[in-house]
């Protein structure tokens, strides 16, 4: 017998600006994306130093996973009942060049641990998972866009085998300059939320 | 329902190009890590495992339009067409998915010194993905996952999770990860890389050795002659440390709990544990912790880096493949380079080849991200 599955809550990060459940919450008007995240930062007043230190796609990832924990009551769901399956299109491209750039020539090579830890793409699920104290089920899969049918699947064979109470799901993305972040909390379901189906996570998906 | 079948395998690495040129080489203790001297890959000299090229130049030639294809997918091609001729997969079928798994694909064509004429787009872990799959005229969109070095035993996890639910009749999963110079130097920066073969939970270890391979299972839903399960899964996170393992296995043993959960195994009953073993002074601690506390300290254990070093996201996959040898054969192998133990929570390390009854393996993983995993594997 199948749960019953809502989307709790849900964020999105696109072109410099934030939603919350749908609703534009924070919007800047810096295109260049790091002033942008850093102004996200201080707007939800995050309070989190190690951000300061990560890549752009795992502050992407921080971010929207924030608004939508913040706006999720998870607080009856032990933590190793929660988890975080995640996709992007472009891995850990960024930061990958950075550290590339920093082999390529062996008069001027630089290799740095604090790069190369940032050339995995589940880092970004790391992150998360430190900062929320998330211990369940972990998932980071590579597809050419948002594969919907495919989350919709995965973490839905997660919930019926019982190896969760909650999930973060998204897709987010950070490839030279361009940048999305599509996440939403899936819980047991309580009447005022949403159902979790394909057709709802594409509306969500495709709000400009 | 439980009915995901392992029936079709092969293992790529410095030891051979098929699996039983493998498992003639793990009976005989016989390790492929050897000193590198190649500045293109590392200034200074280094350990490490690599795939024949010579022989690799070899097998291709008769691979189709060859040159439309980097190193690693024309390994991922022979390694899938050696599964090819193991069962009679149709993969032109909608019913059949392909899994890759690896941590860096093709990193090798973001360099600058890059020579071959692939387009720098099938750096993008997708396009690899793509061009393997549409070589094999699979009609699926394959699906890539990407998880550090638990990658190759969350990508089982799923195909045997896609079989059980009547998604797919046939997963086919490969994985590999190359030796490259993005990764030789960034394990170097992090001095996580041994000056010596790695020596995985022994009293003088002191990193890892990096290795290339690439590796295949076929799962699926009919057993087409194999009595080997994969029974169950899991995953975790150690919410602890990017980088580091977790102080306490916490994560570990929780991965481990849900894939004997589900494969309705007792603890009690497993027969060898082919655990992740890195040789870092840090994982191999975390593993004896998390192994006293889930109660398999008894069990013979093994890490196969020894063998082939640490081959990132192909890890997971070819030591499941050599696993289900260890249970088609009735054999425990070695763990290479371990002399004496040298963890805080004493495990029972295999020091020597021996025949014994191997039917319920657990498998286990653990990455950068503080992520785990761990899968059951069941000889019916």
């Amino acid at each position: 017998m199948s749960k019953e599955l809502s989307i709790l809550a849900h964020s999105v990060v696109r072109n410099s600006s934030i939603s919350i459940n749908g609703e534009k919450d924070f919007t800047s008007s810096e295109q260049d994306f790091k002033t942008f995240i850093k102004e996200a930062y201080r707007n939800y007043d995050l309070k989190y130093p190690k951000f300061f230190k990560m890549d752009s796609l795992c502050k992407l990832a921080v971010i929207g996973a924030e608004i939508a924990i913040e706006n999720s009551d998870l607080a009856e769901i032990s933590n190793d009942r929660i988890g975080i399956v995640l996709m992007n299109r472009a891995s850990s491209l960024e930061t990958d060049r950075e550290h590339q750039h920093s082999i390529d020539d062996r008069e001027n090579y630089f290799p740095s641990p604090s790069t190369f830890v940032y050339t995995l793409a589940n880092i970004m699920a790391g992150e998360i998972a430190i900062r929320h104290e998330f211990q369940g089920e972990n998932m980071c899969f590579v597809l050419s866009e948002f594969d919907i049918d495919l989350m919709q699947q995965y973490v839905s064979n997660l919930f019926e085998s019982g190896k969760i109470d909650a999930c973060l799901c998204g897709w987010v993305d950070f490839d030279d300059s361009n940048y999305e972040s599509v996440q939403y909390i899936v819980g047991e379901n309580s009447s005022k939320n949403i159902t979790f189906d394909v057709c709802t996570t594409k509306e969500i998906y495709n709000v400009k | 329902m439980n009915t995901a079948y392992i029936i079709a395998d092969n293992m790529i690495s410095s030891l051979g190009f098929n699996s039983s040129e493998h498992v003639e080489k793990l009976r005989k203790s016989q390790s492929g890590i050897l000193p590198c001297n190649n500045s293109s890959l590392y200034p200074t000299p280094f350990q490490a495992s690599l795939i024949d090229v010579s022989r690799l130049d070899h097998m291709k030639s008769d691979i189709e339009f060859v040159d439309k294809f980097t190193k690693l997918e024309q390994l991922h091609i022979l390694s899938v067409r050696d599964c090819l001729s193991q069962a009679n997969v149709d993969l032109s079928s909608e019913k059949t998915l392909f899994v890759f798994s690896t941590t860096k694909g093709n990193i090798d064509l973001l360099s600058k010194n890059y020579v071959g004429g692939i387009d720098a787009k099938r750096a993008y872990l997708h396009e690899m993905a793509k061009a393997i799959s549409e070589y094999f005229n699979n009609p699926v969109n394959p699906v890539v996952v990407s998880n550090a070095c638990i990658s190759g035993v969350l990508a089982v996890n799923m195909a045997r999770d896609f079989i059980n639910s009547g998604i797919y009749d046939n997963v086919v999963v490969t994985g590999g990860d190359l030796a490259a110079e993005f990764t030789i130097s960034g394990f170097q920066s992090f001095k996580a890389i041994s000056e010596n073969p790695c020596k995985p939970y022994d009293a003088s270890r002191d990193g890892i050795t990096i290795g290339e391979a690439c590796s295949t299972v076929i799962l699926s839903k009919n057993a087409n002659g194999s009595n080997i399960l994969v029974a169950g899964g899991g995953s975790s996170n150690d919410a602890n440390h990017i980088s580091g393992p977790s102080r306490t296995g916490d994560g570990l043993m929780m991965a481990c709990e849900k894939a004997v959960a589900e494969g309705m195994v007792e603890v009690s009953n497993i027969d060898f544990v082919s655990a992740h073993g890195t040789a870092t002074v840090y994982n191999d601690e975390m593993e004896s912790k998390a192994f006293n506390w889930l109660g398999v300290q008894n069990i013979p254990l093994n890490s196969f880096k020894g063998y082939w070093g640490h081959t990132l996201g192909a890890a997971g996959i070819i030591e499941i493949v050599a696993s289900t040898h260890s249970m088609r054969n009735n054999e425990l192998y070695k763990s290479a380079g371990f002399e004496q133990i040298g963890i805080p929570e004493s495990l029972n390390v295999i020091s020597a080849y021996k025949k014994d009854k191997v039917d319920i393996v657990l498998k286990t993983a653990s990455g950068f991200g503080g992520c785990n995993a761990a899968t059951v594997l069941v000889k019916e």
